[in-house]
């Protein structure tokens, strides 16, 4: 699904990711975990084509498809999604046109019909339904005023609406409940199917008991310091990152 | 004896002495100075510089259709004649030569623009309201032709308790040519206006208009108005309180891509107590297009618990797009609650992105973004077709550009 490889990126001169390697098959779940300002977010934002960072070095295929090349619009109506770490408020746009807008917009590109407004409302209505989100709220503005929980359940109405294939979770967890938790991790395991794949962002292993990864990646100053199985997020949570990183240091 | 004075001379005989006042006031005046303050930014010079001729009211073919209003009482002002079909009870139309006050006194009056009105008006109409016509009053000012200046001027006036809506839609064709408009509303204790107002010039006209409003007692206005399209539009607004317990209300939205230039003039004068104002500006502005805004609010020593408010806000979708703005507050009584804010910036970046990641192009993304800054000032349209109009005709102006 994706590969990438030796990727270097920078932000204002300042480098981040610092040749970072890391191969996602159809049907997989990969945990990346990481302490804070390792680079976890420049990850996400660099694969969903954000231009304030710099890529210096390195390649991404996507698909078989070079991903750096790419439009951010391209990359998601080619099925990349990305749920924001701290999705934006947009005041003005109401939340069934930006839906409407970009589920078409998604569905012209894949070469499907655009839905009419019958069938949107239905599917709005019945996406929304599934991760706890009363229709009446998708008439306000994007995101304003809403709470950080809110702000995650819908991210995860929009992956439902947009059926990626493959799918970046930046810190969806930060900030939930239990409640929203389990809201959040049954919209994403719901979504998964031998053909999509799914890289998890996390800083904490709670949210592994309830999306089970197939593989964990220990992200250390922008680079994979470690990887392992599911296991590899007790053993982190035991004895912390700096475990790992001394451990980087040392090989 | 110029043409100018032939064409008085030619007029009714009982306006005779106050055109003629007012066109030896404008003469000895002049045009405005580029250093005076409120000219500051008006790119008077080029104006100055051309010359039109004065139409004579004339017969003219009928207008345009409305595609934003179901049966509204339409009144076309046509290169200089007043049309207007059978009224309804309670509203009543004078043609401009049946009415001979509030012409205004040519002696006080500071405006060389007005002045020039009142001299040489081509075109207008002086209305009456009584109780709630049920229909929007609909005028029509629709301008043909090259190098020739119009100059519309408007009365109205509600009665105790009215209630109307009007609104104002200035549709001109391309060429080079001058509006001088002038409109006066004076709204009786109690009563209450909606008015809506939508420039739509042609690429190379001048539109200067001078409106001012004098609201009584508990009255109600509320102006939203839309520059649209224009080479050059100065709108000099005043509103004055003069009964307690008045609140005016004014939105509006310029747009300026190009060369344009638009301007908005706004003077609020709380005279009498208790009164509340609330001004709301926003402008977007492409290429080198330029709006100014300047927002007035003086708060007299009669003017106790004044509520006013103003904020403006300017959106520059281009490095050569320019938008000033001048708060400007005179209070001279205590007790008052006085807020203002003005912010100018670009599309938001994170916005873009967001909408970007979910498949939108970022032609569509910007419009998304465009159409919804300027739905804050739309969306206060009670005419839900109206409002649909400007949405669209927002997205079309904006629609090409990258
Ligand atoms: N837009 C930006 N401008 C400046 N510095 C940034 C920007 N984005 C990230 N950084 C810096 O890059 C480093 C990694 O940040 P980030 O990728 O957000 O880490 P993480 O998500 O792992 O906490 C931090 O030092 C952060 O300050
Ligand atoms: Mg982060």
């Amino acid at each position: 699904m994706i590969e990438i490889k030796n990727l270097r990126a920078s932000v204002q001169g300042e480098a981040i990711l610092k040749g970072l390697n890391l191969n996602i098959q159809a049907g997989e779940v990969h945990c990346i975990m990481g302490p804070n300002g390792s680079g976890k977010s420049t990850l996400a934002q660099v694969l969903a084509g954000r231009d304030t960072y710099e890529i210096t070095a390195g390649s991404v295929s996507f698909k078989g498809q070079d991903l750096l090349e790419m439009a951010p619009h391209e990359r998601a109506c080619e099925g990349l999604f990305l749920a924001f770490q701290y999705p934006h408020e947009i005041p003005g746009v109401s939340g069934l046109q930006f839906l409407r807008a970009s589920v078409n917009a998604v569905r012209k590109h894949r070469g499907q019909e655009e839905l009419d407004a019958f069938d949107m409302m239905q599917q709005l209505k019945k996406a929304a339904a599934e991760v706890n989100i009363p229709f009446d709220e998708l008439k306000r503005s994007v995101n304003e005023g809403f709470s950080g929980g809110e702000k995650k359940r819908n991210e995860m109405l929009q992956m439902a609406l947009l059926e990626p294939c493959f799918v970046v979770l930046d810190e969806v967890d930060s900030g939930l409940d239990i409640d929203a938790l389990k809201v959040v991790s049954d919209a994403v395991n719901r979504m998964r199917t031998p053909d999509r794949a799914f890289l998890l962002i996390t800083h904490y292993q709670r949210l592994l008991n309830y999306i089970v990864p197939d593989k964990v990646h220990v992200l250390v100053d922008g680079r994979i310091a470690k990887s392992g199985g599911k296991e590899l997020a007790l053993e982190l949570e035991d004895k912390g990152y700096a475990w790992v990183a001394s451990h980087a240091a040392a090989e | 004896m110029t043409e100018l004075e032939a064409l008085i001379e030619a007029g009714p005989d009982h306006l005779k002495q106050v055109r003629q006042e007012a066109l030896a006031k404008f003469r000895a005046m002049g045009w405005p100075d580029a250093h005076e303050e409120s000219y500051r930014f008006t790119r008077l010079r080029p104006f100055i510089a051309e010359h039109f001729e004065t139409d004579a009211p004339e017969e003219n073919e009928g207008g345009s259709s409305v595609s934003f209003l179901d049966e509204p009482i339409t009144v076309r002002f046509e290169n200089g004649r007043v049309i207007y079909p059978e009224l309804p009870a309670g509203v009543r139309i004078q043609n401009w030569t049946d009415q001979n006050e509030r012409v205004g006194h040519p002696i006080e009056e500071k405006s060389p623009f007005r002045l020039l009105n009142t001299a040489l008006r081509s075109s207008g109409a002086c209305l009456q309201i009584e109780g709630e016509p049920q229909l929007p009053i609909y005028l029509q000012f629709s301008a043909q032709g090259s190098s020739r200046a119009t100059h519309p001027r408007v009365m109205l006036r509600l009665a105790e308790g009215a209630h109307a809506q009007l609104i104002e839609h200035f549709v001109s064709t391309p060429g080079k040519a001058f509006t001088n408009a002038v409109i006066d509303i004076e709204l009786g204790a109690n009563s209450s206006l909606q008015h809506i107002l939508i420039v739509q010039d042609g690429a190379e006209r001048y539109h200067f208009r001078d409106a001012r409003i004098h609201q009584d007692t508990a009255s109600h206005y509320s102006g939203t108005y839309f520059h649209l399209a224009g080479h050059q539009a100065r709108h000099y607004l005043e509103v004055n309180l003069e009964g307690a317990h008045a609140e005016t209300e004014l939105n509006a939205l310029l747009l300026a891509k190009g060369q344009e230039q638009a301007e908005n003039q706004f003077t609020v004068r709380h005279i009498a107590p208790s009164c509340k104002s609330r001004q709301q500006v926003q402008s977007i502005v492409d290429e080198s297009g330029h709006t100014v805004f300047t927002g007035k609010v003086i708060v007299g020593e009669d003017a106790p618990k004044t509520d006013a408010g103003q904020s403006n806000r300017n959106l520059l979708l281009s490095s050569t797009a320019r938008a000033d703005a001048m708060p400007q507050l005179e209070i001279y009584t205590d007790d008052v609650a006085c807020r203002h804010g003005s912010t100018t910036g670009n599309l938001d970046p994170e916005a873009l992105f967001y909408l970007m990641a979910r498949g939108l192009s970022r032609q569509e993304a910007r419009l998304m973004l465009i159409a919804a800054f300027a739905h804050e000032i739309a969306g206060r349209v009670r005419l839900p077709q109206l409002r649909n109009w400007v949405d669209d005709y927002i997205t079309n102006r904006f629609g090409g550009s990258v």
